[in-house]
């Protein structure tokens, strides 16, 4: 395959769905929609996060209970350098201890 | 509020996204390389992977669509593949459309085109104080776009070159982000069922179905579950 085509390609399936919900512009929606999209933001953090945890590949024990310090950092402080730098660092120190993963 | 003023604000907001967004480039940094790296090695020119990034801007679809690539796959299987892993970005469009100002700077159709899941989150994750959600998103997103394009070049241009980051892990960082989203927001038993719901659902059903799919089906499954709580209410 060309690799343009391949190019071309990705930006119509990647564009087409990000302007698709766009198309509203504003306008106000069903009081059950609303209620519907006002609870998108928590659905989507929750599926990242599991997505991000990458259950199928080594590691991912590791990564969950690391996670746990990481949550409990936000939680109480709301800063996203803090809960990254006690995620990552429950992370790497998990990892050199060697625990399952 | 002259119109200066309401510059130097939307300036002042974007300024905010970009810093808040800053942390991730420890994550974009090694993905965005390691994505050139097996573009090199997939047969595609640095040219031609820069030019991905630039256009394309979807680091998941891109990786998927490399691989596809290296293993031969048809432009049929590689445009419902990445179309699939894209999904998701209707319901944030859709999310995300009913919190900006009617009229955005720049147009809804540009904002459309810098839709990731990380400018929604920290947009979505900041709505209530923040003036100008417009301003904000371009800030994270650009905050993102720019290192990203930026280490696809690295990438492409020294693949022979780029040591194993991979080992690092830094890819965690992406979740962890997530967590400092969604942590504040559980401040009820309802939405801790929304974040279940939704995790369950992203567990389970890529057993059964596309993965691309099952993760717009669990987004989906758990904000029903948000609605149908507060239907009974």
């Amino acid at each position: 395959m060309n690799p343009v085509v391949l190019i071309v390609t990705l930006v119509m399936t990647a564009y087409s769905t990000r302007i698709a919900g766009f198309a509203f512009r504003g306008r106000t929606m069903p009081p059950r929609v609303e209620r519907f999209l006002k609870n998108v933001p928590i659905a989507a953090f929750a599926a990242l996060i599991i997505i991000g945890m990458d259950v199928e590949s080594s590691g991912a024990d590791v990564r969950f209970i690391a996670a746990i310090p990481a949550a409990l950092v936000a939680w109480r402080w709301k800063k996203l350098w803090l809960t990254l730098g006690v995620g990552m660092a429950g992370y790497w120190i998990l990892g050199a201890l060697g625990l399952p993963g | 509020m002259t119109e200066m003023e309401s510059t130097s604000g939307y300036r002042a907001v974007l300024r905010e996204g970009v810093v808040d967004a800053a942390p991730l480039m420890l994550a974009i940094a090694p993905f965005a390389t390691a994505m050139a790296v097996a573009a090199h090695s997939a047969g595609l020119r640095a040219v031609e992977t820069v030019a991905m990034s630039i256009f394309v801007f979807a680091g998941a679809a891109q990786m998927a669509a490399i691989s596809l690539y290296a293993g031969g796959a048809g432009v049929v299987a590689i445009g419902l593949t990445t179309l699939l892993i894209n999904l998701r970005h209707i319901i944030y469009g859709l999310s995300l459309d009913r919190v900006l100002p009617k009229r955005t700077q720049p147009s809804r159709p540009v904002l459309a085109f810098l839709l990731i899941d990380e400018a929604f989150g920290f947009t979505a994750s900041r709505i209530h104080r923040i003036q100008r959600p417009d301003a904000y998103f371009v800030g994270v997103a650009l905050g993102i776009y720019i290192p990203f394009v930026l280490f696809t070049a690295v990438g492409a241009g020294f693949a022979a070159a780029i040591p194993d980051i991979e080992r690092f892990g830094l890819e965690y960082i992406f979740p962890l982000a997530f967590i400092s989203f969604i942590a504040p927001m559980l401040i009820n038993v309802q939405r801790v069922a929304i974040a279940l719901v939704s995790g369950g659902l992203v567990l389970l059903l890529p057993r059964f179905i596309d993965s691309g799919l099952a993760i717009l089906l669990a987004m989906a499954g758990g904000a029903l579950v948000g609605m149908l709580w507060e239907d009974d209410q």
